[in-house]
């Protein structure tokens, strides 16, 4: 009985010890010797924070193999990881590690400087050989793992998710797409974003093998095609953000393109004009667009490319995962069935996540019980993605319901940006907003003293991680507010259009 | 070359201070898409095709850099 990811490590190492399970460009482990690992960092676990049982445990490292030991020896320890992304300023992380409060932080080159915690050098740990497994009395609805999501308030939220929701989904995944040992999945996804879930667990499930993919080579295309023709690589699972950015810079039409038989993607709006580029170059290959957000363990809706689309259509998101219910709730929490009928995307099963970390308050508005079941307690995800059926039954994406966006993928709150904005001295207001024609962040602020665009940009620099920076600042001389004394956003939107 | 290639960059990201041998993308001043954008704006406005072999992080990692790979280009 599978009531533990661990088990399904336990499993590849034991039928392939030597098999390479991740790789990145520096070095590579094999299943055999991640096993191995793990339970040298489950007894420095053990030696250095006591008997600790289902308690958070950080990971401060760049990305890399590192990551995914540190991972597999915290979940054999029986607690859950929760990776910090080092790309974040100074500020954000420190947020974060006091929200989760982990007993211990797991590091590999520079230790993690801050709050008192007790720092494990991964790479200096012993095994005791104990010969006892420290996971095995957890329960399957014990957490995994918790990955910081962006968060309206400045404060990011932590997704809290268990064993049960990545194994339901592992065995999904597997019984979808036939992953399998001689599958190689060429990872793009950073880990603290869950689109790595499905490369992550479908190795150790399946015991294929994961190349991490170095960040600079989606910037360099050319290095990107080498990197996946030398290590062989079958099966990606992207951003849609990548897969546009290489279709855009005409490297499939110049080069012989790397071989691939599985092109998964998800995490935002995949245009059709750009997969149809990759299409026209891999005639044989599957195509599946996924859907979901981290609060169900990634996806919980499908859609395999089987039809073909005009550039300016949009592509549907599918049906349902298998073990997962897709409800669309009008704004009288009336299930929709019919087309062209417009509701919000609520999740129903296994997948949904144990709720934001540390924070009932935010988990209680979007964890509710299922209104259309008045008889027991049963919890629906409200996702706040507002979507349709099409004339074929498919679902289809059409918008959000709040102020959250997707940019170059990464899905961020304009109130972080607002919140870390307001905290600039000498901003007295301001507004984040997306500009969806330009695929950029507008910024506007307020201000009395003689603070430039540039020293605005500079501040929000130390505040958001990158991918929040707007593209465009622009200082008015008040902020404009609609009747109910909000800033009015319709208005600041007909200013950007300019 | 290197005020060509400074203006470009301004124009992609006006609110970033960089100077000919800053890192440009380590301090993330351009990435995957942007990178996109000063190569159109080098091949339209300055006449030199960017050839995919050159494409490396060693020949646009800085202002200088990008601008001596556009002069050999050019056979300058």
């Amino acid at each position: 009985m599978i009531t533990n990811v661990f088990q399904y490590l336990e499993a590849s190492a034991d039928r392939y010890p030597d098999k390479i399970a991740f790789a990145d460009s520096e070095k590579s482990v094999s299943f055999g010797e991640l096993r191995e690992k793990a339970y040298a960092i489950a007894d420095s676990i053990y030696e250095k924070c006591g008997e600790i049982k289902n308690e958070p445990v950080g990971v401060y490292m760049y990305k890399g193999v590192d990551c995914l030991i540190a991972f597999m020896g915290i979940v054999c320890s029986g607690n859950f990881y929760s990776p910090i992304d080092r790309h974040s300023p100074k500020a954000r992380i420190d947020r974060i590690v006091d929200t989760l409060s982990p007993k211990a932080i797991l590091c590999n080159d520079e230790p993690f400087e801050g709050k008192e915690s007790i720092c494990i050098d991964i790479n200096k740990t012993e095994r005791f050989d104990r010969g006892y497994r420290y996971y095995n009395d957890n329960i399957d609805t014990d957490p995994l793992y918790v990955l910081f999501t962006s968060g309206s308030t400045g404060q990011p939220k932590g997704v809290t998710i268990s064993h049960r929701g990545v194994i339901d989904y592992a065995e999904w995944l597997y019984d979808t797409f036939a992953f399998d040992e001689t599958t190689v999945f060429g990872n793009q996804a950073p880990f603290y974003f869950d689109n790595s879930i499905l490369d992550i667990y479908s190795t150790l499930r399946n015991a294929s093998t994961t190349y991490i993919i170095p960040e600079r080579s989606f910037t360099f295309h050319k290095d990107l095609f080498a990197f996946l023709k030398d290590n062989k690589i079958n099966t990606i699972f992207w951003v849609p953000s990548a897969l546009v950015s290489v279709a855009n810079s005409g490297i499939l039409d110049r080069e012989e393109v790397p071989k691939l038989d599985k092109i998964l993607f998800c995490g935002e709006v995949m245009p059709n004009k750009q997969l149809n580029v990759w299409r026209r170059h891999y005639k044989d290959a599957l195509f599946a667009n996924l859907y979901g957000p981290t609060e169900i363990t990634d996806v919980c809706t499908y859609f395999i490319v089987d039809r073909e689309f005009a550039d300016d259509e949009p592509l549907p998101i599918g049906f349902a995962c298998k073990n997962t219910d897709i409800i669309v709730l009008n704004d009288k929490d009336e299930k929709v069935t019919a087309p062209k009928e417009k509701g919000e995307l609520c999740v129903r099963g296994t997948c949904l996540s144990m709720g934001y970390f540390k924070d009932y308050e935010k988990t209680d508005k979007a964890f509710v019980q299922n209104p259309l079941n008045k008889f027991y307690h049963e919890m629906i995800y409200r996702t706040g993605d507002i979507v349709e059926y099409n004339e074929h039954g498919e679902l289809m994406y059409l918008s959000r319901k709040d102020f959250q966006i997707k940019h170059q993928g990464h899905r961020i709150e304009l109130g972080e940006i607002d919140t870390a904005g307001g905290s600039i001295e000498g901003v007295n207001t301001c507004c984040a907003l997306y500009d969806d024609v330009n695929k950029h962040i507008v910024f506007f602020y307020v201000s009395d003293t003689d603070i430039t665009d540039k020293g605005v940009y500079r501040e929000l620099k130390n505040r958001v991680p990158g991918y929040m920076l707007p593209s465009k600042i622009n200082r008015l001389e008040k902020m404009p507010l609609n009747i109910n004394g909000k800033i009015d956003r319709v208005y600041l939107k007909e200013l950007m259009k300019g | 070359m290197k005020e060509e290639i400074t203006a470009f960059i301004q124009e992609i990201n006006e609110y970033e201070d960089f100077e000919d041998d800053t890192d440009l993308f380590e301090n993330g001043i351009l990435d995957s898409l942007t990178l996109v954008l000063l190569i159109n704006n080098i091949e339209e406005r300055l006449g030199v095709f960017i050839p995919e072999e050159v494409v490396t992080l060693e020949n646009f990692a800085t202002v200088s850099k990008i601008a001596g790979m556009v002069s050999s280009l050019k056979g300058e």
